[in-house]
């Protein structure tokens, strides 16, 4: 029975022993080389690249980063989970309200950020309402802001968060909040004590969902935040691409990871439950 | 509360599909257009 398993995992271990371990080690070999004269790599091995990385340059930069992120996963949840309740109570049409979620998805993630470019340039659709309204004299710099790269990440990983949460809500007994209701719970109450422990399991799993690619971002704050919101993403990049000190990069990535790696570790053993 | 709640998704659904409807307006104007007919 044992060897029939293992003859079966065998496909899968030996795709993740090529596809993830290899690469990782790889990675993780860089991150110990130096940095070449002209951007390669080479002996001797240092954990140099590491210390740098608590250099309160790239300190700032994690920290903004696990802020954006986090302010990222608050924002879709505050505005999923009441989308993600009202498809639940949707009836015959609940399928038409999840296809429109999906929708945006159909077009490149290129062109949705390109597409806020466009709103929040100082010549775009915003600036020329509001000036257009009276509201303002001058055009707004709205792009290339920590806001912009808010308003980037809640969009592009807003579907992230509303279908796990409508699986949530989906499954749950409607009757539960009746009986609160009988029982004298207020509306705010039943929500609070009710609705929102029971879609914990999906509250958590969209978070994780929102949470680890908003760390990993790297096309939104560079489009929309240039040069002056640097999220962890474009840190690594540049290692790789301007700054050609791939060692720095490597540890980068690889510390970026571990944080993300701890931080789920942490959650499932506190929750004692499967993340997903 | 069930209005509020529908008022509420219609935002977010506003919020989700606004940026992309402008973006497809704008490539319907002339200079869009114009612009449309390099990739012919």
């Amino acid at each position: 029975m044992r060897t029939i398993r293992n003859i079966f995992l065998a496909p899968s271990a030996l795709v993740m022993l090529l596809l993830v371990a290899a690469p990782m080690a790889i990675v993780l070999y860089y991150s110990l080389l130096t940095r070449g004269v002209y951007g390669g790599v080479e002996w001797p091995l240092t954990l140099e690249n590491w210390r740098r990385l608590a250099d309160p340059l790239y300190l700032h930069i994690l920290a903004r980063t696990a802020a954006l992120a986090a302010a990222a996963t608050a924002l879709c949840l505050v505005l999923g989970f009441p989308l993600a309740l009202f498809i639940s109570r949707a009836g015959p049409r609940k399928n038409l309200y999840l296809y429109l979620v999906i929708l945006p998805f159909w077009t490149s993630f290129l062109v949705r950020t390109y597409a806020w470019m466009f709103l929040l340039r100082e010549t775009g659709v915003i600036n020329a309402a509001l000036m257009g309204l009276g509201l303002i004299r001058e055009p707004l710099g709205m792009l290339y802001t920590p806001g912009a790269v808010l308003v980037g990440l809640v969009y592009g990983h807003l579907p992230f968060m509303v279908l796990p949460l409508y699986a949530a809500l989906e499954r749950m007994d409607r009757s539960l909040l009746e009986a609160a209701a009988d029982l004298g719970a207020r509306p705010w109450q039943a929500a609070l004590r009710v609705l929102v422990p029971l879609a914990a399991p999906g509250i958590r799993a969209g978070s994780v969902l929102v949470f680890i690619p908003c760390l990993g971002a790297y096309l939104t704050p560079d489009l929309l935040g240039g040069s002056k919101t640097v999220m962890a993403g474009n840190l690594i990049q540049n290692q790789f691409t301007q700054a050609r000190d791939w060692p720095f990069g490597s540890a980068a990535a690889l510390a970026l990871m571990a944080i993300i790696l701890t931080l789920l570790v942490a959650w499932v053993r506190r929750e004692k439950e499967p993340l997903l | 509360m069930r209005r509020m709640l529908a008022l509420y998704a219609a935002g977010v659904y506003l919020f989700l599909h606004l940026p992309l409807a402008i973006l497809a307006a704008s490539a319907s104007t002339p200079r869009g257009l114009r612009c449309g007919r390099v990739f012919r």
